[in-house]
């Protein structure tokens, strides 16, 4: 049996969602195909522990929800999207019972700095008078808009010294720039702990210091999806249905079919084929899309070699999920309390040392000891996702994929071994976390995130690493950064092209406006 | 499309500031944030430097006039970021517009204003942002965009409102002593040339300066062909 559609989408994550709605809304017969059954990707909630008790088990920090162009253009909210933003964003716990918060208020972040240092609290103020308007003018809505070519954005800043001094700090590392701008260990580790997750930029980076200032102006404020995040993939799947678009659950894609250089259509793995008569759009990662869904003889040796050797995510996430009687309490509430209802708790990051030392260790393969957390409690923020009185929360261990001894399968050995171990580093800072307060608990290693999501390879949130030679007009590979490709009809809409992972409905929206420039279809928005 | 419109009235000789208009090159010199102003042929290029925080960000606008007549004036033009790239350089203003770019339409109408000796002067801004870059391009526009032009239509007035009360100087070596903003202009900045010819038709005398931009447009035609064949 055959069928036929404008375009189709092949994953439906939220970029594929997304990417799908802005066609259908253009007018297109646009068709979405998923593996599983639920839409959404990492937009996933699940009551993973007991009834009642939602758990996001992927993405939970979506920042600049508040700028993601398809709010308003699909106006998602009147679909059900909601999203709520902690007025603390980060607190810091320290060993020695201090604690930094960072919130939505800059006055109050930099009064927390002040009570570590005057010098920083003011040198804050200062990036952020100095950068906010650039950061908000500039460069957010560039994570929205085709990668610019590599000597754009030189040529409009060099003419000045000041440009000239952003560049310079654009061509260091994250952890060379907060050094050269902060003096305190802990306001360092604040900046460099919000640019791992959710940005996926590890400390020692090299030319991607410029992301600092996106971190210190807090232009971009981390948001939690009201009721859960797979609230988010539900309004995008009504989204595409108004538009009149098609959403295909469990129909999982096993070919795109190339004929004389074109991308014709799909094949299914029930046997089924499906006519692309415009588009084909592959929202999943680069390398499933080119090495399992298109022939070999598809692409140039090159192009296939350059591929393969795409770099894949350094760090992946191992998660322990908690249902609980009470919410985390913290023994640095005596000093700040304001860290008790922190959006995320910083738990073993202290120093620009800390984060060497762990990405070292999952650079050798071996889950970090001890384990360094980010720590969350949806329902302080959110009541709905747990029953009444009661929470729900999760911690983070950035790991390694593979382990030195065993591989990617050797986790399924020390998972529960190392959740104890997460959960005895969170009680070491938040005492109330006892075994009577935790009614039940579920742990996700970096094996099962790839096992349950295949657009995630080595188990990479990011869907491929997040350094400079593989972002903006060079993400995935030079050329395909707006998501168009050596194959004619076929387009990456998912989070290998710019500007990358996280819940930005970024690399969707710049697919959809690729697609449309193509077809000589003006955009609606 | 992002449209700014207004009024201001200026305490000045209608035809001091139809003058002023004539002179397009100087009416480009008072669009805040210009650093520099050339001419090619009939359009202007000024280098613009719009400061976003502390960091400048350097941009191009080229500008051309479409209608010229007693009292109103009327621009068409695009801006791109960064600086004049050569291959930028060779297009023209509908070529680039296929790019990545914003697009500027400028109206200027003077009338008599309500109280004796006034000018007002009616403005309006219409910009619009295409291409590969049109989000980015769309957020400076709306966050620098409406006050340029209040900063525009004020310095239009100081510049009229700085002319000494004289009616027999010529307006424009009036306006060369009092050059407002003419410090960050190129000194040697000539008149475009519609204005120039329009000057020279009212005196009926051939306009020298006109017989030297034809030599020099010439002689930098030759130079890049020179160049472009000494690099082939």
């Amino acid at each position: 049996m055959s069928s036929s559609h404008d375009v189709i989408i092949v994953g439906g994550g939220h970029n594929g969602l997304i990417c799908a709605a802005y066609l259908a809304k253009a007018g297109l017969d646009v068709c979405v195909f998923e593996r599983r059954l639920e839409v959404g990707g990492g937009l996933s909630t699940e009551e993973a522990t007991l009834p009642g008790f939602l758990h996001n088990y992927h993405s939970v920090f979506h920042d600049a929800a508040e700028h993601m162009p398809a709010m308003d253009d699909l106006e998602l909210e009147s679909h059900g999207a909601e999203y709520i933003c902690p007025e603390v964003q980060l607190g810091v716990v320290l060993s020695d019972g201090r604690a930094l918060c960072l919130h939505t208020d800059r006055s109050r972040t930099e009064a927390s700095i002040a009570r570590f240092s005057e010098i920083d609290a003011k040198a804050w103020a200062q990036v952020d008078d100095d950068y906010h308007e650039f950061v908000e003018t500039l460069v957010l809505p560039a994570l929205y808009a085709s990668p610019p070519k590599p000597s754009e954005p030189l040529v409009a800043i060099e003419g000045s010294e000041v440009g000239m001094n952003y560049l310079r700090l654009s061509r260091s590392s994250p952890a060379d720039v907060v050094k050269e701008l902060f003096e305190t260990e802990a306001v360092r580790a604040a900046v460099l702990y919000q640019l791992a997750v959710p940005r996926g930029v590890v400390t020692d980076y090299g030319a991607l210091g410029m992301l600092v200032p996106l971190v210190v102006t807090g232009v971009e404020t981390s948001h939690l999806a009201k009721g859960g995040s797979h609230d988010i993939a539900h309004a995008l799947w009504r989204t595409v249905l108004r538009a009149g678009g098609r959403v295909r659950g469990t129909h999982e894609v096993t070919k795109i079919v190339i004929e004389g250089g074109r991308a014709v259509g799909v094949e299914l793995a029930s046997g089924e084929t499906v006519v692309a008569n415009k588009a084909v759009v592959s929202a999943i990662d680069l390398q499933q899309t080119f090495l399992r869904l298109v022939d070999e003889d598809a692409i140039s040796a090159e192009t296939r070699n350059r591929v393969e050797r795409f770099k894949l995510d350094e760090f992946s996430l191992f998660g322990v999920h908690l249902a609980l009687n009470e919410a985390p309490r913290y023994s640095a509430a005596a000093f700040d309390p304001d860290v008790d209802r922190a959006f995320k708790v910083a738990i073993g990051f202290e120093s620009v040392a800390d984060f060497s030392d762990m990405f070292h260790q999952i650079r050798l393969g071996k889950a970090p000891d001890p384990p360094r957390l980010y720590a969350c409690c949806p329902t302080l923020h959110d009541p709905s996702q747990a029953p009444e009185g009661k929470h729900t929360a999760f911690c983070w261990a950035p790991a390694p994929y593979e382990l030195a001894e065993g591989g990617a399968e050797a986790w399924e050995q020390l998972s529960s071994e190392y959740a104890d171990r997460c959960i005895e580093a969170w009680r070491a800072v938040a005492p109330n976390l006892t075994d009577d307060n935790i009614l039940a608990r579920r742990v996700l290693s970096p094996f099962d995130v790839y096992r349950k999501l295949s657009s995630m390879p080595r188990g990479g949130v990011f869907h491929g690493r997040m350094t400079f030679d593989q972002i903006e007009s060079f993400r995935p590979l030079p050329g395909m950064g707006d998501g168009k490709t050596p194959i004619d009809n076929l387009y990456l809409g998912g989070a290998c092209i710019h500007p990358g992972g996280g819940i930005l409905g970024a690399c969707g929206y710049i697919a959809a406006g690729t697609v449309l420039a193509d077809l000589n279809i003006e955009p609606w928005w | 499309m992002l449209s700014v419109e207004g009024k201001v009235d200026v305490r000045c000789r209608i035809e001091d500031a139809w003058d002023l208009f004539c002179r397009f090159g100087d009416v480009a010199a008072l669009i805040p944030t210009v650093e520099q102003v050339e001419f090619e042929g009939e359009q202007v290029h000024a280098r613009v430097e719009i400061k976003l925080g502390a960091l400048p960000i350097s941009s191009r606008i080229i500008l051309e006039v479409l209608e010229q007549e007693p009292y109103l004036l009327r621009a068409r033009g695009v801006s791109y970021l960064g600086e004049t790239l050569t291959e930028q350089m060779k297009k023209n203003i509908d070529g680039i517009g296929a790019g990545s770019v914003g697009l500027l339409n400028l109206r200027l109408e003077l009338a008599p204003g309500d109280k004796e000796g006034d000018v007002t002067i009616s403005y309006r801004g219409e910009v619009d942002a295409k291409g590969r870059l049109k989000r980015i391009y769309k957020a400076i526009l709306k966050t620098k965009v409406p006050t340029m032009m209040e900063e525009f239509a004020e310095n239009i007035r100081e510049a009229l409102e700085s002319l000494p009360e004289t009616e027999a100087a010529p307006s424009s070596q009036v306006v060369e002593s009092q050059p407002t903003r003419q410090p960050r202009v190129q000194p040697a900045a000539p008149q475009p040339q519609a204005a120039r010819s329009a000057e020279s038709q009212r005196r009926g005398i051939p306009d020298p300066m006109e017989l030297l931009e034809r030599l020099f447009s010439w002689l930098r035609e030759l130079f890049t062909l020179l160049r472009e064949a000494l690099a082939l």
